[in-house]
């Protein structure tokens, strides 16, 4: 080992490092490939598969961790669909749900099989620029292990996650990312392409094996209601955070909007001057940028705002407001979701007067149909306090309740003001 | 004296096709050159058949050995001779001939409301006509104009005309030709009024029902309102279209009208409805927006507008938005 060591440091001075870090990778995978699954989710009536992720073995009882989205199918539609569990070493066996965290995209699953043990978790820091190896089976290929680096917690982020530069491809969702030692640093879950992918962090995983006593079978009931009440209170978490403080504004024309109102979001700004043009346009935006994995279908737990300031160059009010009316019925940013998803919208429309702006308002909701309790709401509502500018904007909640979305469509309305000229013209 | 008689030969839909005053007798009828009444129905024999005065002086309708003989109606009974009283309709071969004394008391006339009515003469009048085409062409541009986010030349203005300028005449054309065919006039004028007039009437009617549904905040956006008033407009050109087109009475063109609208309500009410079995993720708010002096609903603050928006839920619970 001593000599092992010494060989690597040689070879370093040489300038040929990669052998070494191959002998490396080469015994993490040797080493812990008994620890890590093939979790399929095969279609019940016909055994085909359906998709495909990875796993790997997280406690002594057994029980295999995975992401959420790998095994969602279970829970949404537990009589068409059915799981089962591949290890590198060829062994088949059917698995149950036992626990999931739908909010940080995790799940634990069960198997009959034995395995020798287990992986541990690295929940304490780790620093940046550490060696990462990610295991799983990236597009149903086998077991592939891939070398990458830690890059700590994203900064801004609703939902969070590490940031791995290496690459992740679809497969090997749900397989464990160890460090040098062993220890698994965090959970494969997604990638923004050429090499930026995300990991859950391990504490996420020890926290949902701390509330899961034991491998009973998670019920198709229990498993609804575990995804109601992680969903409810995780919009709560954030909305209420929202609503504590007036939102933080910036200046957009003459108007105050509701500017960057949380460190998860990231904001985004453009203008259209362009000539021949009668209206000039600035428009700025907010994301969470993040969601989270429903369904197939569906998708939940974001917050989107845009804000669209227009103003009228040498043209009359009908006319800026025939150009004002098309912005305020503009396409707004859709979340996905299909009928079996959700209800279609309902809106109740008013004039909504705050300070010395008047606004036409429309707070639309929609129910989910999946999580009883849970609207995706959306608010737009557009200035009417000049003839030749205004400001339209539109705020996206998804999947939040009836209650949450109609107090944090006053309080984001009550952010609004008016102020002086900003810039001369 | 002889009575006088007249015989009328009609076509197939009962309409009079030959009148034939009748002052000498006998009448001889039938496909023969030189038969008093010349009937050009291959069911007719040469000799057909003879009408002729009694010792009494009463018409009698003698059948002269046809092929196909001489029917009474509406009894339709095969006659070889037979005396006639007042009004008689004849069937001989495929041709009806209908005979009445010449003293036959006609209705009144009835009143011809086309002529007199200010309006027709207003649609009849080719400076009404122009004034209202180009109206439409007006408010077409301004329309164009609006809704357009660039500043537009003269020749994009004109441009922007030229469709509605194209089909207001085409569809007036079409119109005529129909006129031409069953009022013997083609009406160009007064067809061109009523497409132009309806053209103003959809815009006048979508711009009201737009600054309605802005100014009082209605929870529905004015399209339904618009399609509703929008039949209604179509009804009336189309009444105005067939009364000069054909020569039913007003009461028919204003049935045929109606009918037709409530056809299009039903469609229109029956795409709705199937349009709504769709799943869509549109926001079904009122669109509207106008200029601020207009918006005469009374403005609530943000506390209240998402108290009174609880109303939203009940409405996504009865399931009718699934």
């Amino acid at each position: 080992m001593h000599r092992l060591r010494l060989f690597c440091f040689s070879l370093l001075l040489l300038g040929l490092a990669a052998p070494c870090a191959a002998a490396q990778t080469q015994k993490i995978f040797s080493r812990y490939q008994d620890r890590i699954v093939q979790v399929r989710i095969l279609e019940a009536s016909s055994g085909a598969k359906a998709g495909v992720g990875s796993g790997f073995v997280a406690s002594p009882s057994g029980l295999i961790v995975t992401n959420y989205h790998v095994i969602a199918d279970l829970v949404h539609k537990p009589a068409h669909y059915r799981g089962e569990v591949l290890t590198a070493d060829g062994r088949l066996a059917p698995l149950h749900l036992v626990n999931f965290d739908v909010v940080h995209d995790l799940a634990l699953v069960a198997t009959d099989l034995p395995f020798r043990g287990h992986l541990l978790l690295a929940t304490g820091p780790v620093a940046v620029g550490e060696r990462v190896y990610s295991i799983g089976t990236p597009l149903d290929l086998g077991f592939t292990i891939v070398e990458g680096t830690y890059n700590g917690l994203l900064q801004h982020s609703l939902y969070e996650k590490i940031h791995f530069t290496g690459s992740l491809n679809p497969g090997m969702s749900g397989g464990p990312a160890l460090l040098g030692d062993g220890r698994v640093v965090g959970v494969n879950v997604a990638t923004a392409g050429n090499q930026v992918s995300f990991l859950v962090p391990a504490r996420h995983v020890a926290a949902l094996l701390a509330r899961t006593p034991d491998r009973t079978p998670l019920t198709a009931e229990a498993a609804r209601r575990l995804l109601s009440h992680d969903l409810i209170a995780n919009q709560a978490r954030y909305v209420e955070t929202l609503l504590a403080t007036p939102l933080a504004t910036t200046r957009l024309g003459e108007y105050q909007v509701p500017g960057r109102i949380a460190s998860f979001l990231r904001c985004w700004g453009d203008a259209r001057r362009e000539p021949g043009q009668v209206v000039e346009q600035v428009t700025q935006q907010c994301s969470s940028e993040d969601d989270l994995y429903l369904s197939r279908t569906q998708q939940t737990g974001m917050i989107h705002y845009q804000h669209d300031y227009s103003v009228g160059r040498n043209i009359n009010r009908f006319r800026f407001y025939a150009l004002y009316q098309a912005q305020f019925n503009q396409p707004y940013e859709k979340i996905p979701a299909e009928r079996e998803d959700v209800s279609r919208f309902a809106c109740h429309t008013d004039f909504v007067r705050h300070g010395s702006l008047t606004f036409k308002a429309a707070l639309c909701l929609r129910r989910y149909k999946t999580v009883p309790g849970l609207y995706d709401a959306v608010l737009r509502a557009a200035t009417l306090n000049a003839p030749t500018r205004g400001l339209v904007t539109t705020l996206i909640l998804g999947g939040v309740t009836e209650d949450n979305a109609r107090r944090f469509a006053r309080h984001y309305l009550e952010s609004f003001s008016e102020g002086s000229r900003p810039w001369n013209r | 004296m002889e009575p006088l008689m007249v015989a009328e030969v009609l076509d197939k839909s009962g309409r009079v096709h030959e009148r034939l005053r009748l002052d000498h007798f006998p009448v001889s009828i039938g496909r023969a050159y030189h038969n008093d009444i010349i009937l050009d129905d291959e069911f007719v024999s040469p000799d057909h058949a003879r009408l002729e005065l009694d010792e009494t002086g009463q018409p009698v309708i003698v059948d002269l050995a046809s092929d196909n003989g001489t029917f009474l109606l509406p009894a339709l009974t095969r006659i070889t001779r037979q005396p006639l009283a007042g009004e008689s309709l004849l069937r001989l071969g495929h041709t009806l001939i209908r005979l009445r004394r010449a003293d036959f008391q006609v209705p009144p006339a009835r009143r011809d409301n086309l002529g007199l009515n200010p309006a027709t003469r207003w649609l009849t009048h080719s400076a009404g006509a122009a004034l209202t085409y180009m109206l439409a062409l007006g408010l077409m541009v301004l329309e164009h104009v609006q809704s357009s986010a660039e500043v537009m030349s003269p020749q994009q203005l004109l441009a922007s005309a030229v469709p509605l300028a194209v089909a207001l005449p085409v569809w007036a054309g079409v119109w005529a030709l129909v006129s031409r065919s069953f009022a013997h006039h083609a009406y160009f004028v007064p067809h061109l009024a009523i497409a132009g007039a309806a053209v103003v009437g959809f815009f006048l009617l979508d711009t009201a029902a737009q600054y309605y549904a802005f100014a009082f905040s209605a929870q529905m956006s004015a399209d339904l309102v618009f399609e509703v008033a929008a039949i209604v407009v179509a009804a009336a050109a189309l009444y105005g279209h067939l009364r000069f087109a054909t020569l039913l009475t007003p009461r028919v063109v204003g049935v045929t009208a109606f009918l037709s609208a409530a056809a299009l309500v039903g469609m229109a009410a029956l795409s709705d409805y199937a349009a709504q079995q769709e799943f869509s993720d549109e926001l079904p708010y009122p669109g509207e927006l106008k200029p601020p002096a207009f918006a005469l609903g009374k403005a609530k603050s943000p506390a209240r507008f998402a108290e009174e928006a609880r109303t939203i839920v009940p409405r996504l619970d009865s399931g009718a938005l699934d």
